[in-house]
């Protein structure tokens, strides 16, 4: 009898995807395109620093400003840009994609495996430069008390948009394969310009991020939107959070199974 | 049409190595666009070393890929130890592919390669590393086992995608084009490997379109070209085939025109080549023709310095039967 049948195996999802997870995070972590992003994710901390030193600002309102202007729009998607696009494209790409495939698991679970870990770094990339920022905003908000809770909002809305948009733009990869172009397109035509056009934000994530986030929908509200509609569409929070989870889940099942079933030549 | 009329009218389907059939192909056919890749396969493989030879373009990558199940035919199925391939999961557990590509995560020691690509088999962290010492043991890689895979030559990378393809101790093996890159140690280091898993009962399926490599692992062989197998079976079988064409014999002996002069007496012979070192024959009666010379020589006189065919090489066999 052969080494290997006298060591117990076990292909179930509980031990192989924390196997999984474990080395893909490794991998992501010892990635260069982590600490050029961390750097970036960094700026607005480092500009709010200085605004908080050189000038008298409200925490709670810069805070909002930096996660409403530039971390949702742009720093967000931008992670989620280069750890859910490549899930499958980078194992394609550098022709890995075949060992994993000829492993006894489900390949819906080296999509999962994979997109998990891409959500968790990219997670820990935007949220550890928002809590800094979030302390750095903390100490000169008026009301400490009463900031925290709008605070704690913004991040996990931070925190669900990352993980959304990963999600997303795995799946674009996977049915495309191709990294950047199917996700920049995606982030253009969805995030960009319908983000900006009454009725049709809704079918941009960014719209119930801002949701969540509580954002002054008045502040969105552009010229066309004022022919259209004489007050912003305001959905309650709970909703933005529903529609971000269904719109996750959707997209990871729809990436597993395209995975499963699509024929990727290596 | 009743029972036994559609049985005589199945075509027979090739069966190569020995003992129980391992892998079993039927009816596959895959085309990439107007592209035929493999056209109507079917082949069972048993057990011990197959040689899969085809010039480049011929299939034999399409066809690795889908009895590997990486890809998957448009028509027909494939099952290894009578699981399906396409459908079930469990069956990689059986097998290892050594892959063509040079591809790596460069990053990785050898070590946590094949660690981390054992572990995915199902073993536990600690055995999976086990599993992988022994292999990279194996490949004799254990003194640079800790180190990253971008600092390592290309043979020692496909040493490499060996060990990961053995450690879990599959009882199928695939490997495509193994000895690529290698230098003549690691070269015959791998061919031993591969004997050696034939002679443990073990289907090993090398693929390459380096005619000699493949002779120096196994007479088993499956020659594609195409898309469809061109012929299969031991090497001697296989020159059996063509023994009713003209078969080559080269000579070295001291008196080539005279000997010549001799042999053209026999009407098996169909052409008498001279060439730098002696001539070569074409006879339709090859093993008459292996009897007769040497006694002619003798009777003549005539010192008999060499005979080998080179029909006897698969090279010769491959050129004669695409040809």
């Amino acid at each position: 009898m052969s080494a290997s049948t006298q060591l117990q195996r076990n292909i179930s999802s509980a031990s192989i995807l924390p196997a999984l997870i474990t080395a893909q995070l490794k991998m992501t972590l010892r990635a260069k395109k982590t600490i050029a992003l961390f750097i970036v994710q960094l700026i607005p901390v480092i500009a709010a620093l200085f605004y908080v030193i050189l000038r008298d600002s409200d925490g709670l309102t810069l805070f909002g400003n930096i996660v409403e202007h530039i971390s949702f729009p742009f720093l967000v998607p931008l992670v989620a840009l280069f750890y859910g696009g490549p899930t499958i494209v980078d194992e394609m790409e550098g022709r890995t994609l075949t060992y994993l495939t000829l492993r006894p698991i489900p390949k819906a679970m080296i999509f999962m495996g994979k997109l998990i870990a891409g959500c968790i770094v990219g997670s820990a990339l935007v949220a550890i430069p928002l809590l800094l920022l979030f302390v750095t905003c903390l100490v000169t908000s008026e009301d400490m008390g009463a900031a925290l809770p709008s605070m704690l909002q913004m991040l996990g809305g931070a925190t669900l948009g990352i993980i959304c948009y990963t999600t997303v733009f795995a799946t674009l990869g996977a049915i495309f394969t191709k990294s950047l172009i199917s996700s920049i397109i995606y982030f253009v035509v969805f995030e960009m310009v319908l983000a900006t056009l009454p009725v049709l934000e809704l079918l941009s994530i960014r719209y119930y991020l801002r949701t969540i986030a509580e954002f002054n929908a008045g502040n969105r509200l552009g010229l066309l939107e004022q022919f259209i509609l004489d007050k912003p569409i305001v959905l309650p929070v709970w909703s933005g959070i529903l529609v971000i989870l269904l719109v996750t889940i959707t997209a990871a099942l729809v990436g597993s199974f395209v995975f499963k079933e699509k024929q990727y030549v290596v | 049409m009743n029972q036994k009329q559609h049985e005589t009218q199945q075509p027979q389907v090739p069966k190569i190595g020995h003992g129980d059939v391992v892998i079993s192909a039927r009816r596959i056919s895959l085309w990439y666009g107007p592209v035929i890749g493999i056209n109507n396969i079917s082949v069972d493989l048993c057990q011990g070393v197959i040689g899969l030879l085809g010039p480049n373009g011929a299939g034999k990558s399409t066809l690795m890929k889908c009895l590997t199940g990486q890809l998957t035919p448009k028509t027909g199925t494939v099952s290894i130890l009578k699981k399906n391939i396409h459908t079930d999961a469990s069956v990689f557990m059986q097998i290892g592919l050594v892959p063509e590509q040079d591809a790596f995560y460069e990053d990785m020691s050898a070590l946590q390669f094949v660690t981390y690509l054992t572990r995915l088999q199902g073993f536990t962290a600690h055995d999976a590393e086990k599993l992988a010492k022994d292999a990279l043991g194996e490949v004799a890689l254990t003194d640079r086992q800790n180190d990253a895979i971008r600092s390592f030559s290309k043979g020692m990378r496909q040493r490499v995608k060996i060990a990961q393809a053995l450690a879990h101790k599959p009882n199928v093996l695939f490997l495509d084009e193994p000895l690529t890159g290698t230098d003549p140690i690691g070269r015959r280091h791998i061919i031993d490997l591969v004997k050696k898993m034939g002679d443990e009962n073990k289907t090993v399926i090398v693929s390459s379109h380096v005619l000699h490599e493949v002779e120096q692992m196994t007479s088993d062989i499956m020659l594609i070209n195409r898309g469809r197998i061109l012929a299969d079976g031991n090497v001697y079988h296989i020159r059996n085939m063509i023994d009713d064409h003209p078969h080559s014999i080269n000579l070295e002996v001291s008196e080539p025109r005279r000997f010549a002069a001799l042999l053209a007496e026999y009407e098996d012979i169909v052409s008498i080549e001279f060439t730098s070192r002696g001539l070569q024959v074409a006879t339709k009666k090859p093993d008459e023709c292996y009897a007769r010379i040497p006694a002619l020589a003798l009777d003549h006189n005539i010192t008999l310095h060499a005979m080998s065919s080179p029909d006897n090489n698969l090279m010769a066999v491959f050129k004669y039967l695409v040809n």
